[in-house]
């Protein structure tokens, strides 16, 4: 027999588990469906949870990189199961996601920020505006236990002692705080290819393995395909689930669904079901989507010192006299000895540095579902704030006399937003000022997918701050199962 | 360890060739009645056969594609009030097979579905066991179980089938 839940949320990023952790703190039934598996890192292996899948390292690297490959014209590689990224190629913008308990917070870059602009929130829909979100940042950092590293503090490459007295650049920036853990830190192998000891904080530690103890259902391994309306009460929705260990297809009935699968996945599961005839018409789905001014380059800067080392982002820097925008952060090769490279280019990469910059670009791009693929039409022209940041890597490498290598014609994004954006007439978004998609009770959306801008800065924090007011609507309500 | 579906399936005809009966089962007892009783003809698809269920899942979704072509004789059904006939080729017996319609409580899941009762005195004696089920999968398409009672009255489950209305393929 089909199980019946109260309350399902499907992903466990910045999304889901805020979502589930503050739903199970309260009482509510709560099961998590979660596609990928525990990671290995040593908080996870003091808790003894079973079955964890490591991170990328030595010979088992690539196994363990790449959990799907996915693209127009049916473009599709076999990957793991226990894969980290997920990578949806387009040629207008590709995105790349994580996969695994904890999302994102794996392969971030630990940067705990708000958005650009105080007033992000304001004017989008009745319900939500910048005041009211504030505390939900507030709860997020301290969950987080996020600092900004301070000047003479001794953290291996943090650019505002790296680039005190640096003639060209600067370091004199709110620098972000960092969800990492100083106390003791080894400021090794913390990257984007996850962080083993546990100095990076992630969300499985912090907020899912805590909702375990007080009741929260976490399955791993189970990757929903496709959402449907019953037509019946109180289960009203029927959920397709992958079971990825058992290798077969299951359904489940749920009272209330909360889709907080990452962007790239929450709208490919909101349009094959609408392209499946469920969901109704949804008119804004696709639209408002951002990559948040994404832009990464390698600074071949032949640097003294190791720049591998250190905490996952040395920081912001910027030209001097250039001001605040747009916001650039350097980082070194964390977790070089993971990889498996040839010993020569590891020593040489260990000198030289990754920029990341992020900016408000327009969130005008559209997602459309084409035969069963997600197509990405992102127009850089319409988007100045691209142009404006080539322009600054390019001065950089000129003022520094290095080199800057950047793509500047195939964008990607490591931040994909919008798409199912909160929006106030359903014409222009999906969801309304509660998270709940337009014209579905008990169907919410709860992750990046429902931005309604670009925050212009590293979004984690805006992405928590959203699912953790959907989460007090939920509960507050009385749309409780 | 692969992927086995790169795409996001769902509760289409289409993704559910693949299925095997304990899936098809999963779901199907998650299905609601018929907003109303099926009337006219309606295009079949035959999935998840007793037999087959040990095949690789792409051979089965293949074999139900060519089950779902002119190689197989049978089209689907056709309703007209509390009764209903089987649909085959031109050239064959239109019209064999008939049933009975009513709603019951499944003696499978023990909730409400469309029973289709072949025990009718015109039906050879073979086809008199079968027991079919129907609830709806979609808008205009039916998931239908097919099974055979034995002489103990227990139903045994032979293939889950669709029911497509023309205009719902």
């Amino acid at each position: 027999m089909a199980e019946r839940l109260a309350t399902l949320v499907i992903g466990s990023g910045f999304g889901g588990s805020v979502v589930a952790h503050r739903l199970t703190a309260a009482g509510e039934r709560v099961t998590l469906l979660e596609r990928g598996p525990w990671r290995d890192t040593q908080p996870m292996r003091r808790r003894g949870l079973p079955d964890r899948r490591p991170l990328p390292a030595g010979a088992g690297f690539c196994h363990h990189l790449l959990y799907r490959l996915s693209g127009p014209a049916g473009l599709r590689l076999p990957a793991s199961n226990s894969g980290l990224f997920d990578i949806h190629y387009d040629p207008a913008m590709s995105l790349i996601c994580s996969s695994g308990v904890g999302g994102g917070s794996h392969v971030y870059s630990a940067m705990n920020t708000r958005p650009a602009r105080s007033d992000y929130w304001d004017g989008h829909a009745d319900g939500v505006d910048a005041a009211s979100m504030e505390p939900h940042y507030d709860w997020m950092l301290g969950v987080m236990g996020a600092r900004a590293p301070a000047t003479g503090e001794g953290v291996p490459g943090f650019t505002g002692d790296d680039l005190r007295d640096h003639p060209q650049l600067t370091a004199e920036l709110d620098q972000p705080p960092l969800g990492f853990d100083f106390d003791g830190a080894r400021f090794r192998d913390n990257s984007y290819f996850g962080s083993p000891t546990g100095e990076k904080r992630t969300l499985d530690d912090l907020l899912l393995a805590p909702a375990l103890e007080q009741g929260l259902d976490l399955r791993a391994h189970q990757e929903v395909r496709g959402i449907a309306t019953t037509g019946e009460t109180p289960y009203r929705y029927r959920v397709q689930v992958h079971d990825h260990e058992r290798k077969r297809m299951h359904y489940l009935l749920a009272e209330r669904v909360v889709l907080a699968a990452g962007t790239l996945n929450t709208l490919k599961l909101l349009f094959a079901s609408r392209a499946a005839g469920e969901l109704g018409a949804l008119p804004g789905l696709g639209l408002g989507f951002s990559g948040n001014g994404d832009q990464v380059a390698l600074w071949w800067c032949h640097d003294e010192s190791d720049l591998s080392a250190g905490t996952p982002t040395h920081g912001r820097l910027s030209l001097r006299g250039a001001g605040d925008e747009p916001y650039i952060t350097r980082f070194g090769f964390n977790g070089i000895d993971r990889m498996p490279l040839p010993e020569p280019l590891r020593r040489k990469l260990r000198h030289q540095a990754i920029l990341v910059c992020m900016g408000e670009d327009g969130a005008n791009g559209r997602l459309s579902w084409h035969r069963g693929r997600l197509r990405v039409a992102y127009d850089p022209a319409r988007n100045p704030v691209l142009g404006q940041i080539n322009k600054t890597l390019k001065a950089i490498g000129q003022g520094t006399n290095t080199s800057v290598r950047f793509l500047r014609r195939r964008p990607f994004t490591v931040h994909p937003l919008g798409g199912a954006r909160l929006a106030s007439p359903p014409e222009e978004g999906v969801v309304d000022a509660c998270g709940r998609i337009f014209g579905h009770d008990g169907l919410h959306v709860a992750d990046a997918a429902a931005l309604p801008a670009a925050p212009g800065r590293p979004p984690s924090m805006t992405i928590s701050a959203w699912p953790a007011h959907v989460s007090d609507h939920l509960l507050t309500t009385g749309e409780t199962p | 360890m692969q992927n086995q579906n790169v795409i996001p399936l769902h509760q289409g005809r289409d993704a559910l060739l693949g299925h095997d009966q304990t899936e098809l089962a999963d779901l199907f007892e998650t299905l609601p009645l018929p907003e109303r009783s099926p009337e006219g003809p309606w295009h079949g698809t035959l999935m998840a056969i007793t037999g087959l269920q040990r095949l690789p899942r792409g051979l089965r979704a293949g074999l139900a594609r060519v089950l779902d072509t002119p190689v197989n004789p049978w089209r689907g059904k056709t309703f007209d009030g509390d009764r209903g006939s089987n649909l085959w080729l031109p050239g064959l017996n239109r019209h064999f097979a008939h049933y009975r319609v009513e709603q019951r409580d499944s003696p499978v899941d023990g909730r409400p579905v469309l029973w289709l009762d072949y025990d009718e005195a015109d039906n050879p004696r073979p086809v008199r066991g079968i027991r079919g089920e129907a609830r709806w999968l979609r808008t205009g398409v039916l998931l239908c179980r097919m099974n055979r009672q034995d002489r103990g009255g227990r139903l045994h489950t032979l293939l889950y089938f669709t029911l497509s209305r023309p205009d719902h393929g």
